[in-house]
């Protein structure tokens, strides 16, 4: 290499240095990094909840009585009220008014303590929590550090304790025309306990998280959580039977005494000891309850994701192709066997010579 | 040759590496600090903020470890002399709080103020704002992440229920009465308003305000 060349590889070497450290001070210029952004000034002085808090529409909540609804006496006046006097609203009409143009009162406060504010509406300024307070519908409630109080509802059925740090919303309190009382409570943060019982007068009541819709009926003691970087998480404590709805993904579950779910609809094992290993295997974790009525009439089955069998499954498999139906087969054998018979007899009637097979019959 | 070319290359490496350092990411947009009445309408602002401050989580810190004396909301500058004088959190510590809260410093506040050792590595080499926050996630505190992570708003609301959930579980859950809350809620008490341990005095006053 002379002289020349070695010149010229320099130069080359050189202006590809230059041009490596150019490319990457334009990388280095380019990478995303949050914009430095002046202080707010004037803040609101009250936050807002967000568009996103409010009530989602009817038609996109999937509340399902998962018990028998009471019997409701149907003798009893259109206009019937609890014992406490107060009248609950009127058909038809959600915030209905309670008679005299005033807004229509849902639950009374008790057991307060420590530092529990209400408000009437968004625009209102928020008020200290008394005990004996009745609330109207649409008032929003927050608890403080260690603070607690109970809304007792005038459905006669229903209380809510809402524990600290809470932001909740009594969002409707409307009774339709068959009588049943929708109550929707809208939890924005912190946790519930929750007390619904069966009454004469019928109560359809939900909490709303961010991320549930949690419908009760005749159960006691539901704790609700709902923590912003965790996300809802539901448990059963005594008695009854809840239905959780993730309104994003529209899947569900039933959770009964002792169940918790998420807001994944992933039940939560709290407690389990175990001598030897074994396979944890939630059959119908996940899915949707058609899904779940589909692999309980094909127990043999598991027609999901993957090729995993269901306990006591045999050589069939979910995985492509059609479920196999043990139903549907055992309705069809049936069938057969009765058109055997319906045949044999024939036969005798018509053949007077003919004799029916011996040994044992197909069935 | 080949020496210059490798310096060269170390050079363009390096400046990639630091020029953002130098002026490209900056702190998160921080909010104006919202004047609180009381402890409610302080976490309920904090739960809508998108990044918590220092400040902020000297205020709640020195609420969870006050308990339940009656002390209330805290300015942010008395509530960190508070936890200094505590040892919660170290005088070194910014003393305005402005800037944005870590996970790493929610954590190592969390485990002073609940008296949380940890394992092996947090008595040996003390604790960390690293190991505090593994610590605090392994007792279900906060979540996992790194130590430089911001933290929101509700995420500090969040643990901060949290940690005061942790600090009482030894202590009898009185404040929930299954028995009075089921009898409240079918009405059977005169007044459907108030728990069967009420007296007559709060029935009057019931019936007053009807």
């Amino acid at each position: 290499m002379n002289l020349a060349s070695g010149r010229i590889l320099t130069m080359s070497r050189l202006s590809f240095d230059a041009t490596l450290f150019c490319l990457a001070i334009i990388v280095a210029l380019a990478l995303p990094c949050p914009p430095a952004a002046a202080q707010q000034a004037d803040p609101p002085a009250s936050p807002t909840m967000p568009a996103t808090d409010a009530a989602p529409a009817a038609s996109t909540t999937t509340v399902t009585p998962v018990e028998t609804a009471p019997t409701v006496n149907n003798d009893a006046p259109a206009g019937d009220v609890p014992a406490n006097g107060a009248a609950v609203a009127d058909a038809n009409t959600a915030n209905a008014d309670g008679g005299d143009g005033q807004p229509a009162f849902a639950c009374t406060v008790a057991n307060v303590k420590r530092t529990v504010e209400w408000r009437p509406t968004e625009s209102d300024p928020w008020a200290p929590v008394k005990e004996g307070l009745t609330l109207p519908v649409g008032s929003d409630i927050r608890t403080g550090f260690r603070a607690v109080c109970s809304l007792v509802f005038k459905d006669a059925a229903s209380a809510v304790q809402l524990e600290p740090l809470t932001i909740i919303r009594i969002g409707e309190f409307t009774r339709a025309d068959d009588g049943r009382v929708r109550t929707r409570l809208y939890l924005k943060q912190g946790a519930t306990r929750s007390v619904v019982e069966k009454s004469r007068i019928e109560s359809d009541f939900a909490i709303i998280t961010p991320e549930i819709t949690l419908a009760v009926q005749g159960t006691r003691v539901i704790h609700t959580t709902h923590q912003s970087d965790r996300g809802t998480r539901v448990r059963l404590s005594n008695s009854g039977l809840i239905s959780v709805t993730n309104r994003l993904t529209g899947r569900g579950r039933q959770l009964r005494p002792g169940d918790s779910a998420t807001g994944l609809m992933l039940l939560a094992i709290e407690n389990a000891q175990f001598g030897a290993a074994v396979p944890i295997f939630d059959q119908y974790g996940g899915v949707t309850q058609n899904e779940q009525y589909s692999i309980l009439r094909g127990p043999q089955v598991y027609a999901g994701v993957g090729t995993q069998q269901a306990p006591g499954s045999t050589q069939f498999s979910g995985a492509g192709g059609t479920p196999f139906d043990m139903e549907l087969f055992w309705l069809q054998y049936m069938q057969y066997l009765e058109l055997y018979e319906e045949w044999i007899n024939w036969l005798e009637d018509n053949y007077p010579e003919y004799v029916p097979p011996s040994g044992p019959s197909i069935g | 040759m080949n020496r210059l070319h490798s310096f060269s290359a170390i050079i363009a490496l390096a400046a990639a590496l630091l020029l953002p350092l130098a002026g490209g990411c900056q702190s998160p947009p921080m909010q104006a600090e919202m004047p609180a009445t009381n402890d409610a309408d302080f976490f309920m602002n904090l739960a809508y903020k998108d990044v918590a401050t220092l400040a902020d989580a000297y205020r709640a810190v020195a609420m969870l470890h006050a308990g339940d004396e009656d002390g209330g909301l805290m300015a942010p500058g008395e509530a960190r002399d508070y936890l200094v004088e505590r040892g919660v959190v170290p005088a070194s510590w910014s003393p305005t709080g402005g800037a944005a809260l870590t996970k790493g410093e929610l954590a190592y506040m969390i485990c002073q103020a609940l008296g949380i050792k940890g394992g092996v590595t947090m008595r040996v080499f003390g604790p960390s704002k690293r190991y505090c926050l593994y610590e605090a996630s392994y007792q279900q505190l906060m979540t996992g992440g790194s130590d430089y992570q911001y933290v929101t708003g509700g995420e500090l609301v969040s643990t901060i229920d949290r940690a005061d959930r942790y600090s009482r579980r030894n202590e009898p859950d009185d404040h929930f009465d299954e028995a009075a809350m089921t009898a409240a809620a079918i009405g059977t008490s005169d007044n459907n308003s108030t728990t069967a341990a009420a007296g007559d005095a709060d029935n009057a006053e019931e019936g007053e305000q009807q």
